[in-house]
């Protein structure tokens, strides 16, 4: 009984001992042997593996409600409206990326998968001896310790690649023009400034909303229009409500069919295959030829026309045929008097060969009957077009600040170039054969902008970057963060120096590396003490002082910006009094 | 110099990372000195609802983070978590900010000054250091117990004749991991941190850059406005000439 009893208080001690230095870097050789003890007489604890990357990464963004199941926070997890999760993003770039760069690398260099090439790496030859034939195992382990090689490699490289990163990044993450790993960069900003300054820029972006006027595209403008048919005249165009017509398929929207373009022979097929024709408009249609014939067949024809167009009677009058265009105000063109033609249920939509409306063949839009008149069986033809036509000699792709004062100026030089003030007939002697009112309205034309450069105010002698005494701050660092403080008077060297110096002559060897020592030991204790937040404090209230110097100068350039705009808005209002000068107008 | 070692020396002196370090008392004293100075700290979560800043929240993420029996996935996951929602925090809380008061961005004179909270808390990077650095030498402190707890296993069953291979490259990769661990964690720590210090300073150029952005936009808008005005002007003063004085 002794024995067990002197064993589990050996065990106990030795697992005391271990405890004690576990937050030490003991030797390998020592814990190894105080282990051996302690466990000699112990059972074998089971050894948990190490978490993967993937699982530890997994289980971080879950916890801070990231959801992606690659187990990777991308830039777009960073910031947003509100700064979040740098930290995170911060530590897997430290923590997974340079592996798997490396390991990404490794497999394409190889031409392995990932799985391969992690197997490869841990040693085996399975993936490269797979489908071949004459490799022999040797050379497979050999490629494998050259890949391995290789791999070590690769990390390296990519290891100093990311540290170099890392140490540039924090300083430079809202200031490298890069808005994917910060919520706002200052150089960003400032490009922006520059474009409304500056540079031509068809549109510019500001928080995803285009600003400045906004140029409209033909195709937006054809859109436009379709939304303005589709809904000014929806009750009708449907074709399912207004028609009356019970074929569901002819309820297609007028958006989705514009998105086609038919030929005639199409829509004949299409309706005749299906029996649901399609409004669209045809393409390649000879409107000027039609109109024209139509031109000659003079007013009565258009009745015949019509006619002939339906293959009905009709005793209403001229149907309309409006064919123009940009006098065509769509959007009044709201009928009541216009009614899908329910073509399935009445089966009158078969245009003749001969019809006004193949004749112009293709530029049928819709059909419709009218109540015009009182009959309901005739063909509306309707052709429609808009253009667009820029009004003033304001060009929609120049929209920085400096491109409209050099285009106003552009503009304004043929007429200033000229005397506009209206002439009279001279009265007296030496006055003057201006009329003196215009006179007074000429001083108005002559406007011009000029801008003056405004002088960057930045801190004297050392620049916007640098505030203070460099001197005083450089001695600050060395006193608070080189090893022993003032190389003047504490570096090693000079403690050897002074100790060796008044040493004396019969001072042993002994005595004179203890002096050192002990003050070597002095100035660390005072290295220590002087370390204190003042450095930092000075470091960061510099920085800080830079940047509210810039700030400063940044406030007095939105000064200046708001005074210009003032002077705009003036400047407004005078030259629409200008405009609004009865003679001017005239 | 990074940001985390310049701090070293003076976090030794504020926080509770014990100099002396020996022993199983040393485990001990560190958790008195965590319980002091969490007292001498008195956070309150008013950055962010979701942030750990109360004390016992705190308190009981340290001691969690002390358990060593707990997986290394779990303590990982833990710490930073919590690191990341302190940042959030205090990013938050200085971004939505909108007091000009530059105190509450300077370094503090002392570190009682960190201990303020609400509107006076204190946004500057040294807080934000010494409120994360006792969860980080709380969980440094359990890697290293963990790392020297998988030294004694393996040589358990070494010793004891079950050594296998499958178990000693186990215990390589454990190793591995705890030492990547402890530099990607520091590393990542000291980043954020200086990170967070330009933040601090660049954040504010940037409202006033957007403020100035914003300006130019109007101002913009009404030189279009002049623009508008002034391109009929050619057309409308064609063949105005009078004889009539207006």
């Amino acid at each position: 009984m002794k024995r067990p009893l002197l064993l589990s208080l050996t065990v106990t001690l030795l697992l005391i001992g271990a405890a004690v230095r576990v937050d030490h870097d003991v030797g390998m050789g020592r814990a190894v042997r105080m282990a051996r003890s302690a466990f000699a007489a112990t059972d074998s604890p089971t050894l948990d593996p190490p978490p993967t990357t993937h699982a530890v990464f997994s289980k971080l963004l879950q916890g801070v409600g990231i959801s992606n199941p690659n187990g990777e926070i991308t830039s777009g997890d960073v910031f947003g409206d509100t700064p979040k999760n740098l930290y995170i993003y911060t530590y897997q770039q430290i923590f997974e990326r340079p592996d798997k760069d490396a390991m990404l690398e490794l497999a394409g260099a190889y031409g392995l998968t990932l799985v391969d090439a992690q197997a490869v790496l841990q040693g085996s030859v399975a993936p490269l001896m797979r489908g071949k034939i004459n490799y022999t195992q040797s050379k497979a382990v050999a490629d494998v310790q050259k890949i391995q090689k290789s791999y070590s490699e690769i990390l390296r490289q990519r290891q100093m690649k990311y540290d170099l990163q890392l140490a540039v990044l924090p300083t430079e993450i809202f200031s490298n023009g890069n808005l994917d790993d910060s919520g706002f960069d200052l150089i960003n900003d400032l490009n922006l400034i520059e474009e409304v300054l500056f540079v031509d820029k068809t549109k510019v972006y500001l928080n995803q909303q285009p600003f400045g006027p906004k140029s409209i595209s033909l195709k937006d403008a054809v859109q436009k229009i379709a939304n303005i048919g589709s809904t000014g005249t929806s009750s009708n165009l449907a074709g399912s409500s207004g028609g009356g017509t019970a074929n569901p398929s002819s309820d297609t929207s007028l958006a989705s069919n514009q998105a086609k373009t038919f030929t005639l022979d199409d829509i004949l097929k299409s309706s005749s295959a299906s029996g649901n024709p399609l409004n669209y408009c045809a393409s390649g249609s000879p409107l000027n030829k039609a109109l024209d014939q139509y031109a000659q067949s003079g007013a009565d024809s258009t009745n015949n026309t019509s006619s002939d167009t339906t293959g009905q009677s009709t005793n209403s009058g001229s149907p309309v045929v409006a064919t123009s265009i940009e006098n065509i105000d769509v959007s009044t063109m709201t009928p009541p008097e216009l009614v899908q033609v329910p073509v399935k249920s009445q089966g009158v939509f078969m245009p003749p060969t001969n019809s006004f409306c193949n004749e112009i063949g293709g530029t049928l839009l819709y059909t419709y009957r009218t109540k015009i008149g009182g009959s309901e069986h005739e063909i509306f033809c309707l052709s429609l077009e808009k253009k667009i036509r820029t009004y003033t000699s304001f060009s929609p792709t120049k929209t920085c600040i400096q491109c409209t004062i050099a285009a106003m100026n552009e503009d304004m030089k043929k007429l200033l170039s000229k005397n506009i003030t209206p002439n009279k007939l001279t009265g007296n002697t030496y006055e003057s054969t201006k009329c003196k009112s215009a006179i007074q309205l000429s001083d108005r034309l002559n406007m011009n902008i000029i801008m003056v450069p405004t002088p960057v105010i930045t801190p004297n002698k050392y620049g916007p970057f640098v505030t203070g005494d460099f001197s005083k701050r450089l001695n600050a660092y060395v006193r608070n963060y080189l090893p022993y403080g003032n190389p003047k008077d504490s570096t090693p060297e000079r403690v050897k120096d002074e100790a060796l110096a008044n040493a004396g002559a019969n001072a042993d060897q002994v005595n004179v590396v203890d002096q050192i020592q002990a003050q070597l030991a002095v100035n660390r204790k005072d290295f220590i003490n002087n370390q204190s937040i003042q450095p930092i404090q000075d470091t960061g209230a510099s920085k800080n002082a830079s940047y509210q110097q810039m700030i400063k100068e940044m406030r007095q350039m939105t000064a200046y910006f708001q005074s210009f705009q003032d002077i705009f808005v003036r400047l407004g209002t005078n030259a629409q009094n200008v405009c609004d000068k009865n003679d001017v107008n005239s | 110099m990074s940001f985390f070692s310049s701090h070293n020396g003076i976090v030794k002196k504020s926080s509770f990372r014990s100099p002396l370090g020996h022993g199983i008392f040393s485990g001990v004293l560190v958790s008195l000195l965590v319980s002091l100075a969490l007292q001498l700290i008195p956070l309150t979560s008013n950055a962010a609802d979701n942030t750990p800043f109360t004390v016992n929240d705190l308190a009981k993420i340290q001691q969690k983070l002390m358990n060593t029996d707990d997986s290394m996935e779990n303590l990982s996951s833990l710490y930073h978590q919590t690191v990341n929602n302190i940042v959030n925090a205090y990013m938050d809380a200085f971004t939505k900010n909108n007091s000009d008061d530059k105190a509450l961005t300077a370094p503090p004179k002392n570190d009682a000054e960190c201990s303020a909270v609400g509107a006076t808390m204190n946004l500057s990077t040294y807080c934000l250091f010494l409120r994360i650095d006792t969860l980080y030498a709380t969980y440094s402190k359990s890697l290293r117990v963990k790392q020297s707890t998988v030294l004694q296993d393996i040589n358990a069953i070494q010793h004891g004749g079950e050594y296998q291979e499958a178990t000693a490259n186990s215990y390589v990769s454990r190793q591995k991991w705890i030492n990547k661990e402890l530099t990607a964690s520091q590393s990542a720590l000291d980043s954020v941190l200086r990170s967070y210090s330009e933040l601090l300073i660049q954040y504010p150029m940037h409202l006033e850059y957007q403020k100035t952005l914003k300006l130019l936009i109007k101002y913009y808008d009404h030189l279009v406005d002049v623009r508008k005005k002034v391109d009929t002007y050619p057309a409308r003063f064609q063949d105005v000439t009078t004889a009539n004085c207006t």
